[in-house]
This record gives structure tokens, C-alpha cells and sequence, in this order.
């Protein structure tokens, strides 16, 4: 069932608020589980096992972690048969998918590194090894957070899952910020999508350079905006049951570098993958050559997130390559530049790679490549096509630009700040009125 | 305490949904144990909640409307222009074209019957002035399409070119608002055309009376994409009032046999909704005697589409008989029925999109052929 469906906001959701709330505090995070566990089993029928064994896997190695403080090859053992079958199983199914094109079952990243992460935790200590094995699966499997995170860690949840609480004040933001996530979704980034497929259609022979660019824009926005609507309806669904969960994007297309375009973009991944392989390899100390490996593996790292095919690891490769510029030849002189220039800069970049991401084969993104920048696109190409689609959206594409650049959020800020009461009555009247356009959207 | 109100609000949302959709039995359709083959109960859930959602009909226009304010005039195939909506016909079957001309020419070949087609141009050909962003939009072009039809049948099927006078008279209430057809008036002028290429003597509009049967009709174009600064459509019917005319409409369908002695069955408007008045609907093959103080000898044998009710009340005055085939409703069985011997003049007469929509007119090679004291 997908959050952003009538039945799951309209039915599901309501009766799962009404009973979390009158059972007790103590047996939330069980009927929660239990919710969890019903809704992947409607949503991916048998496979629901494999959550749950990865769950009952690494459960049973934090504990044999625990139980072996005195054997450290024994519980560096266990660690890495964790690791390995987290990382083996969203390997089998990457392959899978590329090959054969059958989806990887729903959350199995989010699932596998989250609980991976957390072995990896215990075993060098930085979290005590979880008893009860209902928060342990809980921060493992919760709902929310499986269609696209993000990915949390256990000392940022163990609190919450303890006696999660219900309060009118966590409602009313949590569903603020659902009802954002939805609208970004259903609003934006399905159109965005819908957008990028028309134009796709145009073969890349016959495409211009406005078509090319077209399709690298909209890509951006589509992956943007459906990507931090989901996991802005995670956070908010959460919180409605009284759990915080961080945020996973914060306005990527402001950054005026690459290194700041990866401190905003899918963030949890990236702290995930910082925290546990580029800082464990020694992370930018030592040598340059050291340095710009770890980079390399970890912006590659970074791009199979998002699937396991050459065309994410190129667009990891392409990261790096700046990213590495960056750091090691450009940092002393970005503090002269302006500002505005390094934005231009950076989102230049950012579009470019998305050539990559929307590509089917490299072949066709290096086509792709050359189109963007004029070469061997046709003498007499046609606009039209793509013109008409432009005109047939550009209030969709205006704000697009908006948002992704947090306008919206910075005239708040201003309300907020100017007139209190008046901002709280107009982000109600403007969450209701978003809410009755994503549900007009979605019927 | 901005932040509570919110949450009471947000609750109170959430919640009156559900109630007002299972108190009114949206979901009463829905059923666990229903199997539907190769789709989840999940999937059913959702299209049983979203068909009975509360002011679903009000959430579908907030969504074209919403889309169409953002720029996005081009909805589900209908474009929506200032006050109308009109169909984009591009074409679906690559082959329907061609089948389709074939299929006239080996007619004419066949039969040796006296043969006419008539293509209709759709609304988005004749007033692109309507179509939106008509600079960069990608219209099909029909006239083209028309005019090598028309040339390959060159020499055995007779052209009937209502382009022009369609196009001529654009700015006029011609096509209907809400429906993919033409109006009445639209028919008089492709009557006007095809009446002088039968050989008829055209009559003039003001011999016809003119009777309003619904000012507030909407046709499947709304149905569609239902903006809903659109206005309502006008159906009108045309009865011939200088000389007697008396008719017998009699219908051929699966449900067996149904009769009128009108052109206009009003009370069909109660049964089947307004466009079922003109003619007494559409059926697979409908049969019509004309009989008046001056006799009318010549018949005629029609293959076409909805489109006739526009200009057969007109037509009618000139012949004898006419019988309409519906090619897209008529069953091989309905059409060994058909003994094309019979008539005179034979005309093939469709919409634009339905000519390149589909390969219909290969179904009358199942006609029954002529005998040798038939030809």
C-alpha cells in the first residue's frame, strides 16, 4: 500500500491514529510493529519474511556480539557476517533488477543498512546491544521510512520507541509536514516525472539542445521532489505517532559546491556511508592518493544507493571527479569567489549528472552528454514538441524553481518572525488548501 | 497553541473523510473475498474508495481546473480551448488508414454500386484558432489525410469535400462544446455538400424548423476532462416543414427490434440521455422509410458513425429509404442482412479520428456478395 494512495491517507492512516492513540504509551511501539508488519505484508505479500530475518539475524548477532566481550576475532566475526549478508542481499537484488528488471522488495536498503549499521555500532561500542528485540525491529522496519528513508541510527531512536507519546502539538506538525510531503510528491514531483517521460519520448536523434536540457531539468526535479516527498511524509507520519525522524534533504539545489551538495542531498545515506566505510578507511587524512580513493568509493557508494548498474556508478565517478577538484585544488580560492557564481557552478554540475541518472545504458548518456553542450545534436532539430510541452507546464516548472530553492520556506520564516498568530492561521489554511490539491491530484 | 489548533484540525480532516465515505457506503462494493483476475483486493480498495470519495466530482474539476490555471490545456486527449473542449485526433493504428481505403475501393470494385465517401474533419482541424498554443501545438494533419484518401479512391468511390465549407463557417455554432460530433447546424452544412455531390437539390435552412430538446447538455468530451468554465451544449432537432414527410425509424440490435415513426424520439431522452432523441440513438444498423406525396425512389446505404445524426435529418427528405450501418456496433451476423443490391447510392461517411482510429470498414467483407442477377 503507498502512502501517497486514498486508501492508506484516508482510511489506514485515521483508524492506526485512533487506536495508537487509546491503547497505552507502553504497547505503542508493539501495535506499531504490528501495523508495520501488516502493511509490507499488503504491500509485498510473502517476502514479508525477509524483513523480519534480517531482523532476527542481526538481532541474534548484537547479542552474540554482546555475550563474546572476550573473543575479539570471534565478535569481529560476527560483525562482518551481519555487514556481509545486509550487503550481500541488497547486492542479489540490485543484480536482479538489472538484469531482469524485477524490483528489489520495498525498503531493503533502508532495512539492511539501517540494521547493519547498527551491528557495526555495538561492535565497536557506540551503542549497547538492544534486549528487546520489539524496538530492535521497530527501528529496523518502521513503515514510514521504508519507501525512501531516510536511514536512522539506534541512539537517535531507542528513546522514542521506548513510550513513543501522542501530543496534539506532534500532530499538528507532523501532519504540516505529511500534507508537504504529499504535495510535493503528488503536486511536483509527479509532474515533473510525467513532464520528463513526454519529453523523453522525443528520440535522442532528433532531440536539440533545448530538449536535451529539458530533460536533464525536469530529472532533477523529479527526483528532488518525489525523494523528499517521501521522506517528508515519513517524518511526518512519524511524528503523528509521536517518533522524530531527521530530515534526508535540505534543499539540495542551494548548494554553491559539490561537497555542500552532498551535505544536503539524501543525507542520511551520505552520513551513513561517511560514518561507516569513508572515516573507518581513514577518511581524508594521509596521503592525497588514500584521499581521493576513499572519495571515489564513496560518491560511487553514493550513486548505487540509487541502483546497482554503471550508469549510478559513472554518475558517483562524475561526483567525484569535482568533488576531489574540490577539496584538493579549488577550496583555497572558493571563499573569493562569489557566491552567486559558485551556486551557478555547482547546479551546472548537479544538472549535467543527471544525464547519467536518466539514462538507460552509458552509451546513451554520453549522447545525452554531447547534446547538452550542442554536440551532434541535429542542424534543423524541431522545438516545437518540447516548446508545447514547456508551455503546457510552466506554472508546474515555476515552482519547481521555487521550492527547490526553499522560497517558500524563507517567506515563512518572515511571517513567522513579523506577524506569529497570523502565520500560524495562514500555514493552516495553506496546509488545508495543499491538501485538497494533492487529493484532487490523486483521485 | 498554534501548533494544537493545527492538530485538531488535522484530525478532524482525516477523520470526516472516512466517516462521511463509509456513511454514505463508498465502500459497500468492496469486497476481501472478490477475486479479480490478475489484480490485487488492494487495487480494488483504492478504485472503490477513489470512485465514492466524498465530492469526488468536485475534486476532479478542482483537478482539471488546477491543472488547466497551470497551464496544462491538453487533458486526457481534449484540448480545452476558451469555451470548448475539442479531441486531439492523432492517429493510434498505423495500418486503419490504409485497411480502410482498401476496403472502399474493393467495395466500389464489388459492388458496382454508385459510391461516395465523406471524411469529417474534427473541431481541432477547422477552428485551430481554438487550440491551444496553436503555434507550437502538435496538431495531426487531417486535411492532408483527407485530401490522399480522397486521391488514391480517385476514379471509383465519388469525394465529398465538406473541409471548406466546415472552415468557412468556423466561427459558427457547428461543433458541439462538450462532444466529439457536430451539431445540427454543422450537419446542414456538410448537407449542403454532399446533397450537390448525390445529385440532390439542396434545400435551404429556413425549410427546416428548428426545435431546442436540451440546453444543458454535456457529452463525452466533458466526461473527459470536465472544466468547468465550459458551458453546456445546445441539442436542437430539424424537422422538414414544407412538404409532409412521415417516417419509420426502425432500429436492429442485440436486444432485437425497436421501431419509431419520428425522427425524434423525445422520450428516449429519459431512457438513454439527449443524444438518443436524434434518430432514436445510434444502433448497428438502422433502417429508415420515408414516405411523402412525392415519391422518393432513391436509396441509400450508409457505413458510418455518430457522426450521421448531424446531417441525415437533413438527407433524409431526398430518398425513399435509407439504412445506416454503424460500423463500429455491427456484427457479421447484422450484416448478412444487408443486401447492398437494394440501394442506389452508397455512402461511407466518418469522423476523422474514427477513419484512423481503428480498421472498422474491414468488417464488411462480410457482406453477402452480389449474385449474378444482382449485378
Amino acid at each position: 500500500m503507498e502512502i501517497t494512495s486514498l486508501t492508506f491517507l484516508y482510511l489506514f492512516l485515521p483508524l492506526s491514529i485512533l487506536l495508537c492513540g487509546l491503547i497505552p504509551a507502553r504497547f505503542r511501539t508493539v501495535f506499531l510493529l504490528l501495523l508495520s508488519g501488516f502493511l509490507y505484508y499488503w504491500h509485498e505479500g510473502g517476502l514479508i519474511l525477509l524483513p523480519f530475518s534480517v531482523v532476527l539475524f542481526d538481532y541474534l548477532m548484537v547479542r552474540l556480539i554482546e555475550r563474546s566481550a572476550g573473543f575479539p576475532g570471534l565478535r569481529k566475526a560476527f560483525m562482518i557476517c551481519a555487514v556481509l549478508k545486509s550487503v550481500g542481499l541488497i547486492a542479489f537484488y540490485g543484480v536482479r533488477f538489472s538484469v531482469y528488471g524485477m524490483a528489489a522488495p520495498l525498503g531493503l536498503g533502508v532495512f539492511c543498512l539501517t540494521s547493519a549499521g547498527y551491528v557495526i555500532d555495538c561492535y565497536h561500542g557506540y551503542a549497547p546491544a538492544e534486549h528487546n528485540p520489539i524496538h530492535f525491529a521497530m527501528m529496523t522496519v518502521f513503515f514510514p521510512k521504508l519507501y525512501a528513508g531516510p536511514l536512522t541510527y539506534f541512539n537517535r531512536m531507542h528513546f522514542q520507541l521506548r513510550n513513543p507519546q501522542m501530543t496534539l502539538q506532534k500532530v499538528g506538525e507532523g501532519g504540516r509536514i505529511l500534507i508537504q510531503g504529499l504535495a510535493k510528491k503528488v503536486l511536483l514531483g509527479d509532474a515533473a516525472f510525467r513532464l520528463f517521460g513526454q519529453v523523453r519520448e522525443i528520440p535522442l536523434s532528433e532531440a536539440t539542445v533545448l530538449v536535451a536540457w529539458t530533460m536533464v531539468i525536469t530529472m532533477a526535479f523529479a527526483v528532488y521532489f518525489i525523494l523528499s516527498g517521501y521522506c517528508d511524509m515519513a517524518k511526518g507520519i512519524a511524528l503523528l505517532f509521536g517518533i522524530e525522524l531527521p530530515d534526508n534533504f535540505l534543499y539540495p539545489y542551494r548548494a554553491t559546491s559539490i561537497n555542500d551538495f552532498f551535505s544536503r542531498f539524501n543525507v542520511t545515506v551520505n552520513r551513513f556511508i561517511r560514518r561507516y566505510i569513508y572515516i573507518n578507511l581513514g577518511a581524508a587524512q594521509g596521503s592525497m592518493a588514500s584521499g581521493v580513493f576513499n572519495i571515489l568509493l564513496v560518491t560511487i557508494l553514493m550513486g548505487l544507493w540509487f541502483g546497482i548498474n554503471l550508469n549510478m556508478m559513472m554518475w558517483g565517478i562524475y561526483f567525484a571527479a569535482f568533488v576531489i577538484f574540490e577539496r584538493y585544488f579549488l577550496r583555497k580560492y572558493m571563499e573569493a569567489i562569489p557566491t552567486l557564481f559558485c551556486w551557478v557552478y555547482s547546479m551546472a554540475v548537479i544538472l549535467v549528472s543527471f544525464t547519467f541518472f536518466m539514462c538507460g545504458s552509458l552509451g546513451e548518456s554520453f549522447t545525452c552528454l554531447k547534446l547538452l553542450f550542442g554536440i551532434g545534436a541535429p542542424v534543423a532539430g524541431e522545438n516545437t514538441r518540447v516548446l508545447y510541452l514547456l508551455a503546457s507546464n510552466w506554472l508546474v516548472l515555476v515552482l519547481c524553481v521555487i521550492c527547490s530553492l526553499g522560497l517558500v520556506g524563507m517567506v515563512k520564516k518572515m511571517v513567522d518572525r513579523v506577524l506569529p498568530r497570523t502565520s500560524a492561521v495562514l500555514s493552516a489554511v495553506f496546509s488545508a488548501a495543499l491538501l485538497l490539491a494533492a487529493t484532487a491530484f490523486l483521485l | 497553541m498554534g501548533k494544537r489548533f493545527a492538530g485538531i484540525l488535522f484530525l478532524a480532516v482525516l477523520f470526516a473523510i472516512p466517516v462521511l465515505l463509509i456513511a454514505a457506503g463508498g465502500l459497500r462494493g468492496f469486497s476481501l473475498d472478490e477475486k479479480t483476475p490478475g489484480r490485487p483486493p488492494l487495487e480494488k480498495l483504492e478504485q472503490t474508495v477513489a470512485q465514492n470519495f466524498p465530492a469526488a466530482d468536485f475534486f476532479r474539476r478542482l483537478q482539471v481546473s488546477l491543472s488547466y490555471m497551470g497551464g496544462n490545456k491538453e487533458q486526457n486527449g481534449v484540448f480545452i480551448s476558451q469555451d470548448s473542449l475539442m479531441l486531439d485526433v492523432q492517429p493510434k493504428d498505423e495500418q486503419a488508414e490504409n485497411a480502410n481505403t482498401l476496403m472502399m475501393l474493393d467495395f466500389a470494385e464489388d459492388y458496382q454500386r454508385a459510391s461516395y465517401v465523406m471524411l469529417i474533419p474534427t473541431a481541432c482541424a477547422v477552428q485551430q484558432s481554438k487550440v491551444p498554443y496553436p503555434e507550437v501545438a502538435q496538431l495531426y494533419d487531417q486535411k492532408a489525410l483527407i485530401d490522399d484518401v480522397y486521391r488514391r479512391v480517385s476514379g471509383h468511390v465519388n469525394a465529398i469535400g465538406v473541409y471548406p465549407i466546415l472552415f468557412s463557417h468556423q466561427d459558427e455554432y457547428i461543433y458541439y462544446r462538450t462532444d466529439n460530433t457536430l451539431t445540427g447546424l454543422g450537419g446542414y452544412y456538410l448537407y449542403t455538400v454532399a446533397a450537390r455531390t448525390l445529385g440532390l437539390k439542396v434545400r435551404e435552412i429556413d425549410q427546416f424548423d428548428v426545435k431546442h430538446i436540451d440546453y444543458n447538455y454535456y457529452g463525452d468530451l466533458y466526461r473527459l476532462s470536465p472544466y468547468r468554465e465550459v458551458k453546456a451544449d445546445r441539442v436542437s432537432e430539424y424537422v422538414f416543414s414544407k412538404f409532409q414527410r412521415n417516417y419509420t425509424v426502425t432500429h436492429y440490435d442485440q436486444n432485437g427490434v425497436r421501431r419509431y415513426f419520428t425522427l425524434y424520439p423525445e422520450f428516449r431522452r429519459e431512457l438513454g440521455g439527449t443524444m438518443d432523441v436524434l434518430l432514436g440513438g445510434m444502433s448497428p444498423v438502422m433502417d429508415i422509410t420515408i414516405n411523402s406525396k412525392n415519391v422518393q425512389y432513391n436509396q441509400l446505404l450508409i457505413f458510418t458513425d455518430r457522426s450521421v445524426q448531424s446531417y441525415l435529418p437533413f438527407l433524409l427528405i431526398h430518398y425513399g429509404r435509407v439504412t445506416v450501418v454503424d460500423t463500429s456496433q455491427v456484427t457479421p451476423a447484422m450484416l448478412s442482412t444487408i443486401d447492398v443490391s437494394q440501394y442506389t447510392q452508397v455512402l461511407f461517411s466518418y469522423m476523422v479520428d474514427t477513419f484512423i482510429g481503428s480498421d472498422e470498414l474491414t468488417k464488411l467483407y462480410k457482406l453477402p456478395a452480389l449474385t449474378k442477377e444482382d449485378g
